[in-house]
């Protein structure tokens, strides 16, 4: 009904990212970055500005081009400004319609209706014409409005389906009840994922404190967070998708882009914006990347090799009808994940690496550093050597996850196994100074 | 339920509140300020160049108008049910004569997050067990797929276990209620190096929630010393909301937090953009203001806002993201960087 809107979320789910964490492409950066026409990009971008508010959106020149940012800070803004993506859906006027005057009608009889008594109703008091919406069509949105949505209930008498309004789950809970619902529903609102839905039920129930209970001007900004990434809000749509069907239990088969520098899109490039179609898999568990913001789904494929897929390259989900026993794959991804430190399963290899820190502080004033090694590495095991001087052994499936935070304790950390870890570490502080230019 | 879904798109929430806002009656000019404030600052246009406000009003051709309001005398009403009202009362006292025009329920998907949220483990910090086993009741057929076994955090801090968890569950809840209150409170506290404080004056400003070490603290201006603090919930003791009159309230709290410890000068960084670099930078930054620009041969600049407490985490994050990513200014940060660099090349060299 109006054009501003979208059918599905994932036409901007790329622009958001591109916009969101780079920020510093013009439209024709853009264009030129994602290989898409200047007009979708223009045509997108604009929907941005109309989506997200004005205060997270800044706009840059560099020379003549203008640059699109999204932007916050964590102390400052507690609320994540990408859920307000999601409240974009396009609607035909029949949905409008058809919900909001269902809805009128059931509320205002206080009692279960049938189809016949709806439509009756709603024809008589020449609300709807029958001319532009069909009966059918209404019976599909009660259906939904039962199933779906959940706003509405059902039941059977004598095979005639009546409709009501669905209970309400608030009614035993009184003001200061609700009152201490709505504050915890803030604070969880960025911690339970997905997120959206957390927002979503902070709206609910403040209009439900307002117009059911009269309660005005309620505030939820007592808190804020510290290490909660935004962006990841933009794959809740795929992530909401695949926790059905792990819940379920149902096989799924993913579409996802390849990634840049995969062995396919080297033999023929042109693949780079093309989907890829995965068999069917069995969706396991969702890793989530604290440090990064950045999903993963584990799946087992047919002849149990693990499967890990980032959801900000999967494009859409199909949920199968074969389904699986979860408790099959218990076992196999303990294997398989239980030494990663984030996404890389074990695959091929008899058993995980081994890597050996010395770590060296002084023992009066940096005692701390020791602690803050230990808590960050889930099963290293420390070995006091002397006063300042520390080894730590951490087994991983790739030591390659370990080389940032080996790192950020730049300093601190010689890493003394393996021999190609350490080489790869020292390169990295060579060729870093040399960056800086700096020559040793 | 899908998670886009129309039923929450904005205008269709506009709607909602619309007819709500009705059930007693509103003019033209009430409603026309209920869209302005709900709609797009771009207006939404539809097919035959109608606009929402003229749909809601009934100011198009006939079959194109909403008719979910109808007038009376220049005042509009919901037109569907008994919820109209004579001239001059209000939709508060309608609603306690008539059902409100549209009830306001969870929708599926909020259902089962709700549910979820109740098995969270800081839950009771908040909420009663009386509140918990009344929802857990209303929301046991519900089948939630959002679940703890389902999900698993990596690259996490493991903190060792809080000692005390009644006095932390307690002092949470007693910093929430001064927070609510606005309410300052006097405190004794233990610090990471073993010191001392008794009797403490601060107002508690917001709890901070993170979630790399799943731990609550609490961000204070000690006014006592005139500056914010944050400090850790378990390690403080008899706490108590005092009714002193205190010179500051938690606005200014926050302000003058934002203002001290903002940093002056931006980090700038150059990133050249191999092996993700760029990727990692701006995922390791996404929380800092920030803006980008590209300098050409795939190579970036950012410029980084930073609070000055965050500044010796930054400079690891700058150190762990490796030698595509390099500190154009501050000098004084550039130093640091390349003094820690050497320093770990030294302990190869030993």
């Amino acid at each position: 009904m109006f054009s501003d809107f979208i059918k599905h979320y994932n036409i901007i789910r790329d622009i958001l990212r591109d916009c969101f964490l780079y920020g510093c492409f013009s439209r024709d950066g853009l264009e030129s970055k994602r290989n898409v026409s200047s007009r979708k990009v223009s045509y997108e971008m604009r929907r941005i500005q109309q989506y997200v508010e004005d205060k997270y959106i800044r706009t840059d020149k560099d020379g003549r081009f203008k640059l699109l940012n999204l932007t916050y800070d964590y102390m400052r803004h507690s609320d994540n400004f990408l859920v307000s993506t999601y409240m974009t859906k396009s609607f035909t006027r029949a949905d409008l319609l058809t919900y909001f005057f269902i809805l009128l009608y059931i509320q205002s009889q206080n009692r279960p209706c049938c189809l016949s008594e709806i439509e009756d109703g709603l024809a008589e008091g020449g609300h709807l014409s029958f001319d532009r919406i069909s009966s059918k069509t209404i019976e599909r949105k009660l259906s939904e409005m039962c199933k779906s949505f959940g706003i509405l209930s059902c039941n059977v008498v004598k095979r005639t389906k009546y409709y009501s309004i669905a209970p309400d789950i608030l009614k035993s809970l009184d003001n200061k009840e609700l009152r201490e619902l709505f504050t915890a529903v803030g604070l969880f609102k960025n911690i339970v994922f997905p997120v959206v839905a957390g927002y979503f039920c902070e709206q609910t129930l403040k209009d439900y404190m307002y117009f059911e209970r009269n309660i005005n001007g309620i505030d939820n900004h007592y808190f804020n967070y510290r290490h909660v990434h935004y962006h990841p809000a933009i794959e809740e749509q795929v992530l909401w998708e695949i926790l059905k069907a792990i819940h379920t239990r149902h096989k799924v088969k993913i579409f996802y882009r390849l990634p840049k520098g995969s062995d396919l899109l080297k033999q023929d490039p042109s693949n780079a914006c093309e989907q890829q179609n995965s068999k069917a898999l069995i969706p396991y568990k969702i890793r989530y990347d604290v440090r990064h913001g950045r999903f993963y789904l584990v799946s087992f494929s047919k002849n149990e090799s693990c499967v890990i897929s980032r959801l900000d390259r999967i494009e859409s989900v199909e949920i199968l009808e074969e389904t699986f026993k979860r408790e099959d794959y218990d076992e196999l991804y303990g294997k398989q994940m239980c030494y990663s430190w984030s996404s890389v399963p074990l695959e091929g290899k008899s058993e995980p690496e081994k890597v050996k820190l010395e770590v060296i502080i002084d023992e009066e004033t940096e005692g701390y550093i020791i602690e803050k090694i230990l808590n960050e590495s889930p099963n290293g095991v420390l070995d006091k050597i002397e006063d300042g001087r520390y080894h730590i052994t951490i087994e991983v499936n790739d030591s390659g996850e370990l080389i940032p935070w080996i790192r950020g304790y730049a300093g601190y950390v010689k890493v003394l196994e393996s021999k190609e870890l350490a080489d790869k570490i020292f390169n990295d502080w060579k060729e870093m100074l040399l960056a800086y230019g700096v020559v040793q | 339920m899908e998670l886009f879904s129309e039923i929450k798109n904005r205008y269709f929430q506009l709607m909602f509140r619309i007819i709500n806002e009705c059930a007693g009656g509103k003019t033209k000019n009430e409603i026309m300020k209920i869209i302005d404030e709900g709609e797009f600052e771009q207006k939404v246009i539809g097919k035959n160049q109608e606009s929402f406000a003229d749909l809601v009003l009934n100011k198009c051709e006939a079959d194109e108008n909403f008719n979910l309001l109808t007038e009376r005398n220049g005042v509009y009403y919901p037109s569907v049910g008994n919820s109209y009202c004579p001239e001059g009362s209000t939709r508060d006292t309608a609603k306690k004569e008539d059902l409100l025009p549209l009830p306001v329920r969870f929708s599926m998907i909020e259902k089962a997050w709700l549910k979820s949220l109740l098995d969270k483990e800081g839950i009771r910090m908040v909420l009663s067990k009386e509140t918990i086993d009344k929802l857990q009741e209303e929301l046991q057929e519900i089948d939630t797929p959002i679940r703890d076994e389902y999900f698993e955090l990596t690259n996490t801090i493991k903190l060792p276990a809080i000692p005390n968890r009644e006095t932390y569950e307690e002092n949470f809840r007693i910093l929430l209620n001064a927070i609510i209150q606005e309410k300052a409170i006097r405190y004794n506290n233990i610090d990471k190096k073993g010191n001392k404080y008794s009797d403490r004056l601060a107002l508690p400003v917001s709890i901070e929630y993170s979630m790399r070490d799943d731990r609550f603290r609490v961000s204070m201006y000690l006014l006592d010393e005139n500056r914010p603090i944050m400090a850790n919930i378990f390690t403080l003791s008899d706490i108590r909301i005092v009714e002193e009159e205190i010179s500051i309230d938690r606005e200014t709290a926050k302000r003058l937090l934002f203002e001290q410890k903002y940093s002056e000068e931006p980090i700038v960084l150059e990133v050249t953009d191999k092996k993700a670099a760029m990727e990692r930078c701006f995922m390791c930054f996404s929380g800092m203001e920030r803006t980008a620009r590209s300098l050409g041969n795939n190579k970036y600049e950012i410029r980084l806002n930073y609070y000055l407490f965050e500044e010796e985490n930054l400079i690891r994050n700058i150190i762990s993201l490796g030698p595509y990513v390099k500190v154009i200014s501050p000098q004084r940060i550039a130093d640091e960087v390349i003094s820690r660099v050497k320093k770990a090349i030294s302990l190869y060299n030993v």
